[in-house]
């Protein structure tokens, strides 16, 4: 399942320039905080969302990306758009949770490189259109977008004050390709599993 | 007559696809946007099953439940959570609020319609 990461968790370490804590989210993986530290994350065709809370000074990004959708059905109800539902409301919800309100909360939106020529090519296509009509349909705040091309891309987020830091890198995309293979097939197999459970019988 | 079914959920596009999956399979959705909101549509529209997200602006899935469950006409209607959280505790507290079921999203269409089949039949 997506994973909160922790506080000063493994992925976290410190900025020995200006010691500020860092903190990596990886594929399928979100956080949040409200202390001033660095949030960063590599993209080729994944898409990160960073929220920022102007009011509660509440922060929060994820890294996802949408799993192949074959089966036909209606558009609304896919496998990949219930998935990007599922990775985009973890995060809000962990946001609202903290006391964030949705129509406080302003989205930044990044990547969708096409940088992955093993995986097919809709792929980077297929993420940004949801995360576009999924902030469309929740009426979501995008202050920035910076999707598509052909680059890699490396987001590094600054939770004092919201802004985000976009470098672009043409020399990883082997490295990227076998990031995000890995974790196309993880998602592959999370979405195998259903859990539910039934308290009583009426 | 086909059985009725209140979705309650903030988000727009979870509630499109729950709805959607429901009307596939022959149920009629009516549906809230929050806890306030499913209360009074579970007062209003006399729902046989409700479905709710635990959380949402202006009042909880948990808080909402407990205000369902002290209408009369509620006190054994089916009540299914559909949430992100998988955690125990949490768990517990839908359970002592008065909740049937938990499911852990992202739901899967099918198993959706089974678990409703298993706590309203037909």
């Amino acid at each position: 399942m997506t994973r909160k990461l922790q506080e000063m968790s493994l992925h976290s370490y410190c900025d020995h320039v200006d010691k500020t804590v860092v903190t990596k989210v990886l594929p399928g993986e979100f956080y949040i905080t409200n202390q001033p530290q660095k949030m960063v994350t590599t993209l080729g065709s994944c898409i990160a969302v960073c929220v920022y809370d102007p009011k509660t000074q509440w922060c929060g990004m994820n890294h996802f990306m949408l799993p192949h959708s074959n089966n036909g059905e209606w558009a609304g109800n896919n496998l990949s758009t219930r998935y990007g539902n599922y990775a985009m409301e973890h995060l809000l919800n962990e946001l609202m949770k903290v006391g964030v309100q949705k129509h406080d909360m302003q989205l930044k939106i990044y990547g969708g490189g096409n940088v992955n020529e093993s995986m097919n090519n809709t792929v980077s296509e297929s993420n940004i259109q949801f995360i576009k009509s999924y902030c469309n349909m929740e009426n979501l705040k995008v202050e920035e977008e910076d999707l598509g091309g052909n680059l890699s891309r490396r987001i590094v987020f600054e939770t004092k004050n919201g802004h985000v830091i976009v470098n672009y890198i043409s020399d990883l995309e082997s490295q990227m390709a076998k990031q995000e293979q890995a974790y196309k097939q993880h998602i592959e197999q999370e979405l195998k599993q259903y859990e539910y459970e039934i308290f009583k019988q009426v | 007559m086909s059985k009725k079914i209140l979705t309650v959920d903030d988000s727009a596009s979870i509630r499109q696809m729950v709805t959607f999956t429901l009307k596939q399979a022959g149920y009629e959705v009516v549906e809230a946007e929050d806890g306030v909101q499913g209360l009074s549509k579970a007062q209003a529209e006399a729902p046989h099953l409700i479905i709710t997200d635990l959380n949402m602006p202006n009042m909880n899935g948990i808080e909402m439940i407990k205000g369902i469950r002290q209408q009369p006409q509620h006190k054994f209607t089916p009540i299914l959570m559909l949430t992100t959280e998988s955690d125990d505790s949490k768990k517990a507290e839908g359970k002592q609020a008065g909740a049937t079921g938990w499911i852990v999203k992202p739901f899967n269409p099918e198993q959706l319609i089974k678990v409703i089949q298993k706590v309203m039949p037909a």
